[in-house]
């Protein structure tokens, strides 16, 4: 109220915006950023016998070792670009773009807003890949990369709260 | 100006406020420098992810990204720019039309990140968030919106809280250990022998630590809804974003730390003195 009669036009955008989180959060849903939902570990996380992962292997028998998150910033764009390009080559699309383009479909104002726009990565962007991650891995590692080879590694926990590898297989040689 | 006896009150003190954000917004960026998480760093990614957000789809439909990432000579130029502004809005914290150019600049450099890790996490929000108050001409209405934001700092956490009972992982109590592993099972694999996998290793095996650890992190999230009442508890209650974020870097993989930048929201008069105090560059 204080900012009301302080302010009229200030009062205005504070209260669209917080109509912009109540919508993202109770209403329709529609995150749209930086409006999200704050939902983060809300459902319960089942256990797994096994936990999967993609290991980067290069010039050799090396293998691309990532230490704690503090380099997670640098390391998400490297790795998650990995593992979308992964996904995309065993599964032939991403793990939401059925559910995007369903979306699309069923709110065609939305979905059609921005004609002619590209929602996921096709075949060209597919090739750039391998020589994108190989500059990136050099980036990272600071030093020449000559053969990059993806594994699929799977592990299991033991009682002590350590891990142990019950497999790991090379699954796409990226150069 | 006296806005709020209960408050922090004066200019000098927002001042304070003003560069303590942007020193921290700073050095987050020259964090990010080290990451190779900078635009011109990213050496234009091949791969993207603009799920059903509208500010992403437009952000690639005006090919931004082609500006600013893929570009070379223009994703320095960007980078360069971010850090100029940020610098400026440092030095000069009473120029209020600095602010807005900067807030657009972080938030396309937050849209062109998430774009290109594929995963709308959302990490970045609080630096946009935290300089809207700035934009503001007049010290009072900076003040409100001040006041504001610190509102939406406890929404934040209240509604995770509300999540968590609607999502039910506050009633599962094995949630804690679940995610733990889940989030680890690299990292320990990787990394078998560092002081942080032993520490995670243990509380894997005596999983009530990790149980009782997540649930005590849900409640502190749900203790936000007191900042709604009252200012009193501002000083217990900006350990509550510490606690969230630093215990989810710690156990689960989950690196939000920037979001810190929030506490600010929670400093009071005696708080800021200090500040001002040990760190007089910020005061000037």
């Amino acid at each position: 109220m204080r900012l009301f009669h302080q302010s009229k036009f200030l009062f205005a955008v504070v209260a669209i915006l917080f109509a912009l989180h109540l919508n993202a959060n109770f209403l329709f849903g529609g995150q749209q950023s930086p409006f999200f939902l704050w939902n983060l570990y809300a459902p319960p996380i089942p256990a797994k016998s096994e936990h999967s992962f993609y290991e980067v292997q290069f010039n050799g028998n090396r293998i691309l070792k990532l230490k704690h998150t503090w380099e997670q910033t640098g390391a998400y764009v490297m790795m998650n670009q990995l593992n979308y390009y992964m996904y995309l080559l065993e599964h032939g699309s991403g793990p939401l773009d059925q559910f995007i383009t369903n979306w699309n479909t069923n709110h065609p104002s939305m979905g059609n807003l921005f004609p002619g726009l590209q929602f996921f990565p096709d075949s060209t962007q597919m090739k750039l890949f391998p020589n994108w991650f190989h500059l990136k891995l050099e980036q990272y590692l600071q030093q020449p990369v000559q053969e990059i080879t993806i594994l699929k590694t799977t592990v299991k926990y033991l009682p002590n709260g350590k891990v142990q590898l019950l497999s790991s297989n090379p699954v796409c040689k990226l150069m | 100006m006296q806005i709020n006896v209960n408050t922090i009150s004066s200019t000098v003190s927002f001042k304070t406020l003003v560069r303590l954000v942007m020193a921290t917004i700073l050095l987050a960026l020259l964090f990010r420098l080290t990451q190779n998480a900078l635009p011109y760093q990213f050496l234009s990614p091949p791969m993207f992810g603009l799920g059903l957000e509208m500010p992403f789809r437009l952000y690639k439909f005006l090919h931004i990204d082609n500006l600013i990432v893929s570009s070379t000579i223009g994703s320095m130029i960007f980078t360069a720019f971010l850090f100029l502004m940020a610098i400026l809005c440092f030095l000069f914290p009473e120029k209020y039309y600095l602010f807005p150019l900067f807030s657009i600049l972080y938030f396309l450099y937050y849209l062109s990140y998430d774009t290109v890790k594929i995963s709308h996490g959302h990490d970045l929000t609080a630096m946009v968030w935290i300089t809207i108050p700035f934009w503001a001409g007049s010290l009072r209405n900076r003040w409100l919106l001040w006041e504001g934001l610190r509102y939406y700092a406890c929404f934040i956490y209240a509604v995770s809280f509300v999540y968590k009972i609607i999502g039910g992982s506050l009633f599962v109590w094995n949630n804690g250990v679940n995610s733990v592993m889940d989030n680890s099972a690299y990292y320990l694999y990787q990394q078998p022998d560092t002081l942080a996998s032993s520490i995670i290793s243990f509380t894997i095996a005596h999983p009530l630590i990790l149980n009782a650890g997540h649930l005590v992190v849900m409640i502190a999230e749900g203790l936000m809804f007191i900042g709604f009442f009252t200012r009193k508890y501002d000083r217990w209650l900006l350990w509550v974003p510490v606690l969230v974020h630093v215990s989810t870097y710690l156990f689960s993989d989950v690196f939000f730390i920037e979001f810190l930048v929030m506490i600010f929201l929670f400093l009071d008069d005696k708080q800021v003195a200090w500040i001002q105090r040990k760190f007089p560059v910020l005061a000037r």
